[in-house]
């Protein structure tokens, strides 16, 4: 699908939340099956894969006793999982009902080898590409785990080089993002591994940011980015230039607005106080937008999937004005 | 640099902070000991710890909730900071107004009383105290959010002025009693529930038509007293003073009967404690006048090894030691071990015992406590690829080949220096002369002998010596 010339963006209202605090405890990553939603956890309440439904039902963990460091989430079409340990230096592949299929991946420096690997994607070929947050790269591999490329590899904050890189995402034309998590930036790279641009820098205002954790983007080219210590997440066009950001904007899940239903001292604990903070996001580690433009935030430190989504129409270059040079005060 | 130098800098080290490497002490000790403990007592001269990668790695001290985890923080701050004075501080004022995290479970306030004490720690008593009456972690601990205007609740008056400041026999039932009523009012905010999205934090709240105006006579001063007067006078009474001095010199220097005793039994050092109640009169209740005269004084400096190390020294000081725990967690490393640790040894950080703190001294010592303290500390040198023992076997192989009695001399020395006593030093050249002169003086040698290192290193940290700061 070709990206459209321009959009009129109507809004990015709040969609849904999904989840709670000791059924997606501290999550960290998400992907989708057809029915099922798997949510990546990690922590003291457990690391493990997850697996929910659109009805925000429990259906059980996947993985579980089998990580120490889960990082990254990948469901192919088979929705079989690939989880990546960052402690272990693995990927393992798992069917949707947990049996482990294969485990690849082996520590060091050389190409092929991992440090510490965290975000996954997959590229329009169905390659993974992997955070190797030590060795300051990503790196493309088949599904087996056999290396393909390796991208950077150089610690440090110029152009192309890294400082612990945390998320990836591999858009529709094939271009790599990383956050580079240490740089307080976002880092644009051809599908050859060149260099294209640099999004942000360090600070709390619009466009900067404090140790980003993940990106995505979208089929418009819109790109979305877990500002993990601003406790945000923040919009830019493809060009890298700022929409907006998301605080948090949750209501009751499901399942949440049922257990409180259950519990007659957390109704009335409820209303003795202040509920705004229960809207806004704490820590999130992964963003992930999908084919609908639906916006999932894994919202670590409220156990719980934050969704948003897009509105926006698109447009051909006869239906809004050519480019302005300059901006211009009278507006009509 | 003098030998004592160094080694009267690694006693301010250990006490004022948590130890030191031996890189740390020598650059220390291009100081004198009076800048030392200068720059201790300006901790905004060195810059704050980076915690970011410790927060990838323990993704949880992202938020406010597992407080094992923050507990296990706490420690790697004091093992990490470059201002440790900082931190013993807030570990001070901790031991003073102990509060536990099982009453209330609640862990962001009690994640919020430590920050808060590490803020003002080294402020002043009006201030220090002000902010622990205010604090909602101590508030719902000693019930004051119980205490009504209708219906007094005398928990808080009484600890505040029995545990927290002025000390048994220097006010009466009557001074409690008001106390607690100006303290009417004095709540919090309701926390939103933990379920089903976590924890969220509460904050001090003042409810005036819930305060008792009647008039109130406290200490001899009568009015409409409200909570800040009673801080204002209680922080400014010889008392108080005192109280707090013995607090300090137990904690400091050198070990004093428990606190319950204190009505009874008269302090070791009537000399030191008088020394320190005049540094608070002459400086308005402020910390870091009274930190200044203890650290300077000639009985801080004659104090070595005449204190037992509560499990937070022991745990940070050998975690120093052999330099396992910085800033990038090594793969699957979780700080909650370090808090683990103390826990096992009689220490659970946030969580103490009752609010009259732990028991300090000889008695964190038992049978079992014993064990862990010595299994913790020797295990820790069993990693000879760690950090600390690398250093250690690399300084050590600046003098080539060592005999027994220099293998047994240099690691003391570098442990500390540590002192020891016949026993401990016999048993120390026993094994040293079993395994005979150590070579160090190639890279295979160094491989070849750096266990004998280790060996003769986890026998100093199980000696009876490695107990005391």
């Amino acid at each position: 699908m070709a990206r459209p010339y321009a959009l009129l963006r109507s809004g990015f209202p709040y969609y849904l939340t999904m989840g709670q605090r000791r059924v997606t405890s501290n999550p960290v990553d998400i992907g989708f099956g057809e029915e099922n939603v798997y949510v990546l956890t990690r922590g003291g309440l457990g690391s493990e894969v997850r697996v929910i439904n659109w009805e925000d039902e429990n259906l059980g963990l996947r993985g579980s006793g089998s990580f120490t460091w889960p990082a990254g989430l990948l469901v192919d079409e088979d929705e079989n999982l690939y989880v990546s340990d960052e402690a272990k230096n693995t990927i393992t592949v798992m069917s949707k009902d947990g049996d482990v299929l294969d485990t690849w991946g082996e520590p060091g420096s050389d190409h092929g080898q991992l440090d510490r690997p965290s975000a996954l994607d997959f590229d329009a070929q169905g390659n993974i590409v992997v955070s190797d947050t030590i060795n300051n790269r990503v790196q493309r591999f088949t599904r087996d785990g056999k290396h393909l490329q390796t991208i950077g590899g150089v610690q440090g904050s110029g152009e192309g080089e890294m400082n612990m890189p945390w998320g990836v995402a591999v858009d529709e034309l094939g271009f790599v993002y990383v956050s580079d998590w240490r740089n307080d930036r976002v880092q644009k790279f051809t599908g050859e591994g060149e260099f294209v641009m640099s999004i942000g820098s360090s600070g709390s205002g619009k466009g900067e940011f404090n140790r980003p954790s993940s990106v995505d983007v979208d089929a418009h080219g819109d790109i979305y980015v877990s500002d993990w210590l601003n406790d945000r997440v923040q919009m830019f066009n493809a060009d890298g230039r700022f929409i907006e950001q998301f605080i948090g904007d949750a209501n009751l899940s499901k399942s949440g607005r049922e257990y409180i239903l259950a519990n007659q001292v957390t109704l009335r604990l409820r209303e003795m106080t202040d509920l705004e903070p229960t809207r806004r996001l704490s820590a999130p580690c992964r963003v992930r937008v999908d084919s609908e433009f639906r916006l999932f935030i894994c919202d670590f430190g409220q156990h719980r999937i934050q969704v948003y989504k897009k509105e926006a129409y698109e447009l051909s270059e006869s239906q809004i004005a050519p480019p302005m040079r300059n901006p211009i005060l009278f507006t009509t | 640099m003098s030998d004592n130098h160094l080694a009267l800098i690694s006693h301010l080290m250990r006490r004022a902070g948590f130890g030191a490497g031996r890189d740390e002490l020598e650059e220390l000790s291009s100081k004198s000991y009076e800048d030392v403990v200068e720059d201790l007592l300006h901790p905004e001269r060195q810059e704050d710890l980076q915690e970011d990668a410790l927060k990838r790695y323990n993704l949880e001290l992202s938020y406010h909730d597992a407080v094992q985890l923050w507990a296990g923080r706490w420690v790697w701050r004091m093992v990490n900071s470059r201002r440790p004075l900082e931190e013993k501080m807030a570990l001070f004022w901790h031991h003073v107004f102990a509060t536990a995290w099982y009453k209330s479970e609640h862990s962001p306030t009690i994640i919020r009383q430590i920050e808060m004490f590490r803020e003002v720690g080294m402020s002043d008593l009006r201030t220090i105290l002000t902010e622990l009456a205010r604090d909602p972690a101590m508030n719902y601990w000693l019930d004051n959010c119980e205490n009504h205007a209708d219906q007094p609740n005398e928990n808080w008056g009484r600890e505040l002025l029995e545990l927290f400041s002025m000390g048994v026999g220097n006010y009466t039932e009557d001074d409690i009693k008001n106390a607690a009523r100006a303290f009417t009012g004095w709540t919090f905010t309701q926390p939103i529930p933990l379920y089903p999205f976590g924890h969220y934090t509460s904050e001090f709240h003042y409810l005036p038509e819930d305060h008792d105006d009647s008039e109130k006579t406290f200490l001899g001063h009568t009015g409409n007293l409200n909570g800040e007067d009673i801080v204002d006078i209680v922080a400014h009474q010889e008392a108080s003073y005192r109280f707090i001095s013995r607090h300090l010199y137990n904690f400091f220097v050198a070990d004093e009967p428990q606190v319950p005793a204190w009505n009874i039994e008269p302090p070791n050092d009537p000399d030191a404690i008088d020394a320190l109640v005049q540094a608070f009169a002459e400086n308005d209740g402020q910390l870091r006048p009274v930190l200044r005269t203890l650290f300077n004084s000639d009985f801080f400096r004659q104090a070595r090894y005449r204190k037992v190390k509560n499990p937070a020294e022991l745990v940070a000081g050998t975690i120093k030691l052999v330099g396992t725990y910085d800033w990038l967690p090594a793969p699957g490393q979780s700080v909650g071990a370090l808090s683990g640790a103390t826990s096992i040894m009689g220490q659970t950080l946030m969580n103490p015992p009752t609010v009259e703190g732990w028991h300090t001294g000889h008695e964190w010592i038992d049978g079992g406590t014993l064990n862990e303290r010595v299994n913790f500390a020797v295990n820790q040198f069993n990693d000879l690829s760690s950090p600390g023992v690398r250093a250690i076997v690399e300084r050590l192989a600046r003098d080539g080949a060592l005999s027994p009695d220099q293998l047994v001399e240099r690691c003391l020395d570098l442990v500390g220096p540590l002192e020891v006593g016949d026993q401990t030093r016999s048993a120390l050249s026993s094994y040293a002369d079993s395994v005979g002169d150590v070579d160090l003086s190639t890279d295979q040698a160094r491989t070849d002998n750096a266990g004998k290192v280790a060996r003769m290193l986890q026998m100093i940290v199980a000696s009876r010596e490695y107990q005391f700061a």
